[in-house]
């Protein structure tokens, strides 16, 4: 009986969210298919229910007392990474929530089921953060994704939503057979699948010269692929601007943010923990990623003239920075990739909730920017909103005194310390070339002058309360910088063996 | 280590000998006949008449989503038969798990039948 306690203890939240999702599926259901109360839309009931139910995981979550241990016999691993980015994930959820509840309402969104699968989104990623096993990996990794498929095509009367809902599942469920491919390799030469069991096993393995060798290396590239696939890195990134563009935008934004922590959060399971004697063998694919990634990410926005595949374009060169940081392979490199992440996340916060906020008012209609070439003139329309995107995009570029430039320095920081002096170069080469298409928007905004006066849609409270605490959150005021370094190291350290 | 592979070269024998067997019988008849493509060839046949009416009709989506619905309560239904064989072994916490699960996919009936997923017109 204790041991069974020891398994439910770490899962808590998850039975929380998942016993409030049946009973709000059933809730959901029954009421909005009565005729007798004709039929109420019960989107919005159901999302402030669910804003406290992640409000209460949350607390549930960050007052748990703090055990470090492998439950469900050895397929889920508690520790103090673990504990963190659930926290962190249920932060960046709530704060996603604010932008929501604006969007649903302007795009008539009216399903409730939307919150249902918001839910069981979280909760797969929490599975995926707390996996240890390749099995788990696997089945967490499915739950997420069949779950986003859902949510990329949800508008069903948009033809631009239901063909990224289309290609996201083709070529995700393309990348989980290549994923279940490469686990199935490693269990048939090892006999393992527990991630601290595979790291045990390889010790030395350089050295052992090991027959099944090819094998091995095979059934990992393939793991690395597939998980690089769901992060977006070049070369396998060819699914992401027209998911990103074709999404609802909110969806777009839960896209960006959700999977990249988790995936990170495999991805250094992976390379630092079980396949840690490969190093010689994955960092000439890291590096190759991270050239393409940069690369790509880079000199594509160029020729972009919609906000949704611009930015598509910018977070798979920031992915390209956070596979930087891992590849530095010390210590320093991790909690610098981890600290790259949150900063990444709220400066996407902050980008989406000025892009969801950005409405123009068509007497009687009012309808979302689109194009890059709507930011004309901003400056004279909406100054406050005009400062806000140009703080924002000073920090994806990487200029001092916002949080993108120390996230960027602490990750060249710890790749210079192996004296890798050519890539760092390069990142900051292509770093330059990036400010070059920001700098455009901002001269857009302040240096042009449009013929017709645009009316802009008043924002939105809740929108306004994201956009400025990402802001503020970005540009230090509060010295929140101290605190987001220490908790990254913090994370770090249950990577120390 | 070759003594694990001597097995798979049954396998590979039976690979190519698929392989060849289904390109013969695919190719073989590209090759060796006359071809003289005609228009009537590919025309539908209604009894000697020129097609009155395009012969497909919509797919009923009713159709899928039953064959969807069968899948996943048949799934459930695979599962239950093994435990039903070791529920003695395995006591009460094997009970309360399989309970657990048949409770969630009863919600998700519950979902589909207020739907109307299982109208049938």
């Amino acid at each position: 009986m204790n041991n069974f306690l020891y398994d439910i203890y770490p899962i808590l939240p998850e039975i929380f969210i998942l016993s409030n999702v049946c009973i709000l599926l059933v809730y959901g259901v029954l009421f909005s298919s009565s005729i007798k109360l004709g039929y109420p839309l019960l989107a919005q009931n159901l999302g402030l229910l669910s804003c406290q139910i992640l409000g209460c995981s949350f607390i549930i979550t960050y007052y748990q007392t703090f055990l470090n241990l492998s439950s469900w016999s050895d397929f889920f691993i508690n520790d103090i990474f673990t504990f963190k980015t659930k926290c962190l994930i249920f932060l960046m959820c709530l704060g996603w929530i604010l932008i929501t509840f604006s969007y649903i309402n302007y795009e008539r969104i009216n399903s409730f089921e939307y919150w249902i699968l918001i839910l069981l989104a979280i909760v797969a990623i929490l599975f995926i953060i707390q996996s240890y096993d390749l099995l788990t990996m696997y089945l967490s990794i499915e739950f997420q994704s069949l779950i986003f498929y859902i949510l990329a095509s949800f508008k069903r009367t948009s033809e631009f939503s239901t063909e990224a809902g289309l290609k996201y599942f083709v070529l995700g469920a393309f990348s989980s057979g290549l994923l279940l491919f490469g686990s199935s390799l490693i269990y048939g030469l090892t006999g393992l699948t527990n991630f601290l069991d595979l790291a045990k096993f390889f010790t030395g393995m350089p050295m052992l010269e090991l027959s099944s060798w090819i094998g091995l290396t095979t059934g990992f590239t393939l793991i690395l692929v597939s998980l690089l696939f769901k992060l977006s890195a070049a070369p396998f990134h060819m699914w992401a601007p027209d998911v990103y563009e074709g999404s609802p935008t909110s969806i777009t934004l839960f896209f960006s943010i959700m999977p990249k922590l988790a995936i990170l959060s495999l991805l250094l399971k992976l390379l630092i923990l079980s396949f840690h004697d490969f190093i010689t063998f994955w960092r000439i694919i890291i590096l190759i990623c991270i050239i393409f990634s940069i690369m790509i990410g880079t000199l594509s926005a160029f020729s972009q003239i919609k906000w949704k595949r611009f930015i598509a374009y910018s977070s798979i060169s920031h992915v390209g920075f956070f596979l930087l940081a891992i590849l530095s392979g010390n210590l320093e490199g991790i909690s610098s990739s981890i600290f790259y992440v949150i900063i990444y996340v709220i400066t996407m916060l902050g980008i989406f909730s000025f892009i969801l906020t950005l409405r123009f008012y068509n007497y009687s209609y009012h309808y979302q920017t689109r194009y890059l070439q709507d930011l004309i003139s901003l400056s004279r329309f909406n100054p406050a909103l005009a400062i806000s995107l140009t703080l924002f995009l000073f920090s994806m570029a990487g200029i001092p005194p916002l949080g993108g430039f120390f996230a960027k320095l602490f990750v060249l920081l710890s790749v210079l310390q192996t004296k890798s002096f050519g890539i760092s170069i390069f990142v900051v080469l292509m770093s330059c070339i990036s400010c070059f298409y920001y700098i455009k928007l901002i001269k857009s905004m302040y240096f042009s002058s449009i013929n017709e006066w645009k009316v802009l849609y008043p924002i939105n409270k809740l929108n306004s309360l994201l956009l400025g605490f990402s802001l503020l959150f970005i540009s230090f005021i509060f010295y929140d910088i101290e605190l987001l370094s220490i908790l990254s190291t913090l994370m770090s350290f249950s990577f120390l063996n | 280590m070759k003594l694990i592979f001597t097995e798979y070269s049954a396998i590979l024998i039976f690979f190519a000998i698929s392989s060849l067997l289904s390109s013969v019988i695919f190719l073989l008849s590209y090759f060796l006949i006359p071809q003289k493509p005609d228009q009537e060839k590919v025309s539908a046949y209604e009894c000697g008449f020129n097609p009155f009416d395009d012969a497909r009709a919509t797919f009923d989506i009713r159709f899928y989503l039953v064959a969807i619905l069968f899948l996943i309560f048949d799934l459930e239904i695979s599962f239950l038969f093994p435990w039903s064989l070791v529920l003695g072994e395995i006591s009460i916490i094997g009970f309360w798990s399989m309970i657990v699960f048949l409770v969630i996919l009863t919600i998700g009936f519950i979902y589909e039948w207020y739907k109307g997923a299982l109208e049938w017109e």
